[in-house]
């Protein structure tokens, strides 16, 4: 399954209540939804991190890049592409 | 003479009318239009028959509304109940129906999913929408439907409630984790406020050209201190907006652009800026205070965070919802290398704290005990749990000679030969998560309320950044087909978000004690 459609799938499941969860695709805005608050920013990341091996740093964790799926998913691939290039810094 | 909350505006409106005392993004609402709002406010409700003895929910986000919501119901002589915007429809039902509600600001979006929830709450007559997307509402109906743009043809000469409030009226209800599974309202009055608010203005030297973070959210007890205490001072309280609050780097441009004098929030959110802000981009040219509270700050954030924010004053503030802050603590800078936690120290002004030990003496310095709390800012008791309020709202027991009222706090502390109080634990079983107070009793009444569970603990493994992780032991009934993702969903709809397990293990049978109880601590250590 492709990033964007595991992470529509994990904020259905674990931050979205009952009701709400159809709300949710790639490109509902997560912030002015409320869910992404302090707590559902690190679930998030930590989920990200566990599934694609990818460590978001801190510069990146700006409400541009968080505020729909589709952005979080574009920010992961700018990071993975970022990796692979040879010579680019970590 | 201030004894009613919203008296502070009224006073600060006439000595500093043209002063900032609300800020959100790019608006500003000075002392006498913020004034004139909750007027208004309190005039509109008041002609929907909402006074004295009512209380009104406030179910919307951060706003500049919010700010006025809260003071014009306190206007027009009822109590407000902050509930959270963010929390299960299911939750904020149960709440609006527990106290009666007659009254319900919200908006159109936040209404939508409390909608099947309405037909039960009878008491609920007037609803008044903060995004002024009032629409007309079907004949017949008992509800009535206002829009906030109705405010500015409101009459204020109407508002006659003014006059007729007592300082012992309640002011707003917080509601916090109930242990019997269902959250219980703890109920202010003007005087629980103000008294802390009176201390709070004074020791902290708050003037004018103060401006104040909220970081916290409405429904949470720290909000009080941020919004009243500069609504006292002609100060300006500036809300941090939802979509900054969440990311720290943001955090940090926001608390330097805004000019922010004196911060106030739990430890959890400051060790994310410390670890995730970038602290060194900013300079923070106006911070020199910052006060935390609600739960343990570990002592080698704190070290670094009064390092990088050199010659800021740091306090440590203690006290459960039902007291207010009733005890503090400044802490030294640089910090002692042999320090390893931070005292909750000594007694504000105009409360008196003491520790009680198991026997029911009092514990003396370097004895262990529970601690009480009495004074003018001690709660007015639980909405609707008469036997509770008595439980932990007691006579006091060091003077039996006439009605004295003392909160027992649960909390275990110990008296230290400096004179300062250090907390050692709790009595029971709360715990607490990026300051929020978790009962873990009520997880687990909310888990046994799915069919198919015969058994459930949760335990509390610590952490240092937001205090505890949740995790969820569960014994199905036989046979049944139990997943992890469908008890989270069931939680999600009936706790809020930071009371859902984060891990949900199944097991076969739950390790005992002698006496046949669940073994929690061998739950916890088989995690």
């Amino acid at each position: 399954m492709a990033l964007k459609q595991e992470l529509v799938a994990f904020i259905r499941e674990n931050l979205v209540p009952e009701g709400l969860k159809e709300e949710i695709d790639e490109r509902q805005h997560l912030i002015d939804q409320g869910v992404i608050d302090s707590m559902g920013l690190l679930q998030i990341m930590t989920f990200i991190e566990e599934r694609t091996g990818v460590r978001i740093p801190d510069d990146e964790v700006t409400p541009e890049n968080f505020q729909t799926v589709a952005a979080i998913d574009e920010l992961v691939e700018r990071l993975r592409s970022r990796r692979a290039t040879p010579g680019a810094r970590p | 003479m201030a004894y009613l909350l919203w008296h502070l505006v009224a006073e600060s409106a006439r000595r500093y009318p043209q002063r900032p005392a609300v800020s959100w993004r790019q608006s500003v609402l000075s002392y006498r239009d913020l004034d004139d709002q909750c007027s208004r406010l309190a005039a509109l409700l008041a002609a929907s028959g909402i006074g004295r003895g009512d209380r009104v929910a406030l179910h919307l986000p951060k706003s500049i509304k919010s700010v006025v919501a809260l003071l014009g119901v306190l206007k027009a002589g009822a109590a407000y109940v902050p509930v959270d915007p963010s929390a299960p429809a299911r939750r904020a039902a149960y709440i609006l129906k527990d106290c009666a509600v007659r009254g319900l600001i919200t908006t159109t979006r936040n209404l939508r999913p409390l909608g099947e929830f309405l037909p039960d709450l009878r008491a609920v007559e007037t609803i008044l929408l903060a995004d002024d997307q009032a629409e007309p509402v079907p004949a017949g109906t008992r509800v009535s439907i206002r829009g906030w743009g109705e405010l500015s043809e409101a009459k204020v000469g109407v508002l006659a409630a003014e006059t007729r409030g007592v300082e012992t009226d309640p002011a707003y209800l917080l509601y916090t984790s109930g242990s019997t599974g269902t959250p219980k309202g703890v109920i202010l009055s003007h005087r629980n406020a103000l008294a802390f608010v009176d201390w709070g203005a004074e020791t902290f030297a708050v003037r004018p050209d103060d401006r104040l973070s909220n970081h916290a959210p409405l429904h949470f007890d720290l909000s009080v201190f941020d919004i009243y205490v500069a609504l006292r001072s002609g100060a300006c309280v500036v809300l941090v907006p939802d979509e900054i609050a969440p990311f720290p780097l943001e955090l940090a441009r926001w608390i330097d652009a805004e000019e922010i004098s004196i911060w106030y929030s739990v430890p959890s959110a400051l060790v994310r800026l410390l670890l995730h802000g970038r602290l060194d981009r900013f300079k923070y040219p106006k911070l020199r205070t910052v006060l935390f509270a609600g739960e343990v700050f570990p002592v080698k954030y704190l070290r670094e965070l009064q390092a990088r924010l050199g010659g800021v004053e740091f306090y440590n503030l203690y006290g459960p919802t039902e007291t207010n802050v009733c005890t503090y603590h400044q802490v030294p800078d640089p910090l002692a290398p042999e320090t390893t936690d931070i005292p909750i120290g000594r007694a504000c002004a105009n409360t008196e704290v003491f520790a009680i030990d198991e026997s029911g003496r009092p514990a003396g310095p370097g004895q262990t005990g529970e601690l009480y709390v009495r004074g003018p800012t001690v709660m007015l008791g639980y909405w609707g749990l008469p036997e509770k309020t008595r439980d932990l709202l007691i006579a006091n027991p060091l003077q039996p000679g006439f009605h004295d009222p003392a909160y027992r706090t649960g909390d275990l502390v110990r008296l230290e030969a400096d004179g300062c109080y250090r907390f050692l634990g709790r009595r029971d079983h709360m715990v607490k998560s990026r300051g929020y107070r978790i009962e873990l009793g009520e997880i687990e009444q909310t888990l046994y309320d799915h069919l198919q569970v015969k058994e459930a603990v949760v335990v509390a493994v610590p952490d240092e950044e937001i205090g505890a992780r949740l995790k969820a032991v569960i014994v199905p009934h036989v046979g049944a087909a139990l997943d992890p993702a469908e008890l989270k969903a069931f939680c999600l709809g009936r706790l809020p978000k930071y009371m859902v397990p984060e891990e949900v293990l199944f097991r076969d049978e739950l390790p005992r004690t002698s006496t046949g109880k669940t073994d929690r601590v061998a739950v916890a250590r088989s995690l």
